[in-house]
């Protein structure tokens, strides 16, 4: 064969293949820069939808109220929404289109999380048994929305009758709701590890360093309260005046601080002791309050 | 004989391998550059109506004019989402300071070209429209009409040239 011929038949060989390859190259480097151009525009949507939210729920002095809350976090929805569609160039329904291609938004909060997906309509029966011709959605509609509230929270059963529920945060911040050994718990705390206590001695260790008891008594957990009507016991309370007429004094007490309430304890390390709080310049007593 | 027809065959690959795969290729650039264009001048003009809060005949003409130096012919299809402030109507229970409950309505091409022929010249926006433009090529290029000559995939419809901007209006216009 002539060098002519072989030079034809290697170029109808290489030719197909360089042009199989290089569309295949091609294929593949678009669907990276889709990929990329997809990947930023979802984050640009997820910082919009995340900074509204941010800026509603510090904006109003209800945003801890669940009702607020669902307000709150379906606005930002929208604002997600909408920030894809005009970052998709989505015209007119855009918002609607896309909704069909999100399966869900998850909003997770310090101790749950919403989710924010399509679901199925129920509509009950009026009680003449008919269908209500009023309502904005129909029954077996698909609509999307809202989801309850649900907490990071997990069931434990045991053999021996324990029975509890422990609710967990995004933090170490845990509350264990139930029965336990036959008695009920609901307690809430930090949950720490590397805690030891010395059964002989008596105390507490944490990460090697040790924590001495405290005193109630002592300076450091006393706080300085005014009580109407009471008189001074000390040199260091003062007595408050007015018109020359007896109002009240500022009174010290041991003080500890539960949940945002700060409890007082009088005549503490005698038997009479009482635990009070200061409600609209009121004493009120705790009771039943065991004083360690 | 036989030889006769491998130079044939030889020459006619030969004048493909030399003059059209060029040619694609050469045209496959020169649509990378319109791209690269069209997609500058949009973001560009796009980026104006944000700043300025307004679309202005001069502006307007200015990109038109500046996506057509490409060569090529294009579709511009605008759109101006407008916040409506009076939420009342529509829903009820919303504050017009809620981001995200917000409703809008749609002003499209048409519409704001009868606005820049109009006396003033001027479509007016308001902080917090959203405003978006899409670019697409009407005509076929020539490395579309290659294509299509060789391996017929793109239609007649399709487009190889789009750019595409969207933005939220940050001045009120006046």
């Amino acid at each position: 064969m002539k060098i002519q011929g072989l030079a034809v038949i290697a170029i109808i060989i290489i030719l197909p293949m360089s042009i199989i390859l290089g569309s295949y190259a091609n294929n593949q480097i678009k669907t990276l820069s889709l990929q990329s151009q997809y990947d930023s525009k979802l984050q640009n949507a997820t910082y919009d939808a995340i900074k509204a939210f941010q800026l509603n729920m510090s904006n109003s002095t209800t945003s801890d109220l669940a009702n607020s809350k669902m307000r709150d976090i379906e606005a930002s929805v929208n604002t997600f929404y909408s920030s894809l569609a005009s970052n998709f160039n989505m015209t007119g329904y855009g918002e609607e289109v896309l909704k069909n291609y999100v399966p869900a938004v998850v909003y997770t909060l310090y101790d749950g999380y919403y989710i924010y997906s399509a679901y199925e309509n129920k509509l009950e029966k009026d009680i003449y048994g008919e269908n209500e011709e009023n309502a904005t959605y129909k029954d077996g509609k698909n609509i999307n929305g809202l989801k309850p509230y649900v907490y990071y929270s997990c069931r434990y059963k045991r053999a021996n009758g324990d029975d509890f529920v422990i609710t967990y945060s995004l933090d170490s911040y845990i509350t264990i709701q139930g029965k336990i050994d036959g008695k009920s718990v609901n307690e809430s705390g930090y949950l720490l590890s590397g805690v030891d206590y010395n059964n002989v001695e008596g105390y507490y260790t944490y990460k090697g360093v040790r924590i001495k008891p405290e005193s109630m008594t002592s300076k450091g957990l006393q706080q300085s309260v005014y009580v109407p009507d009471a008189t001074p016991s000390n040199d260091s309370e003062k007595i408050i005046l007015i018109d020359g007429n007896l109002a009240g004094s500022i009174k010290t007490y041991p003080c500890k601080k539960v949940n945002g309430v700060k409890y007082y304890i009088e005549n503490m390390g005698v038997s009479t002791a009482k635990v009070f709080s200061m409600i609209n310049d009121e004493k009120r007593y705790q009771r039943r309050c065991i004083i360690k | 004989m036989s030889d006769t027809l491998i130079t044939i065959i030889a020459i006619a690959l030969a004048a493909v391998l030399m003059f059209v795969f060029p040619l694609m290729t050469i045209s496959d650039r020169t649509d990378d550059v319109a791209q690269l264009t069209v997609e500058t001048a949009t973001t560009e003009f796009v980026d104006t109506i944000r700043s300025t809060g307004k679309i202005t005949r001069s502006n307007y003409d200015k990109f038109v004019e500046t996506i057509g130096s490409t060569g090529n012919t294009y579709n511009v299809e605008m759109e101006v989402q407008v916040k409506d402030e009076n939420l009342g109507k529509k829903v009820s229970q919303a504050q017009a300071d809620k981001i995200g409950e917000n409703v809008y309505y749609s002003v499209y091409t048409s519409q704001i070209e009868e606005a820049l022929d109009g006396n003033n010249a001027t479509y007016y926006c308001k902080e917090g429209d959203i405003v978006s433009v899409s670019v697409k090529n009407t005509n076929q290029t020539i490395s579309q009409q290659l294509k299509n000559f060789f391996y017929t995939v793109t239609g007649n419809d399709s487009y190889t040239i789009a750019a595409e901007h969207a933005g939220i209006v940050t001045a009120n216009g006046n």
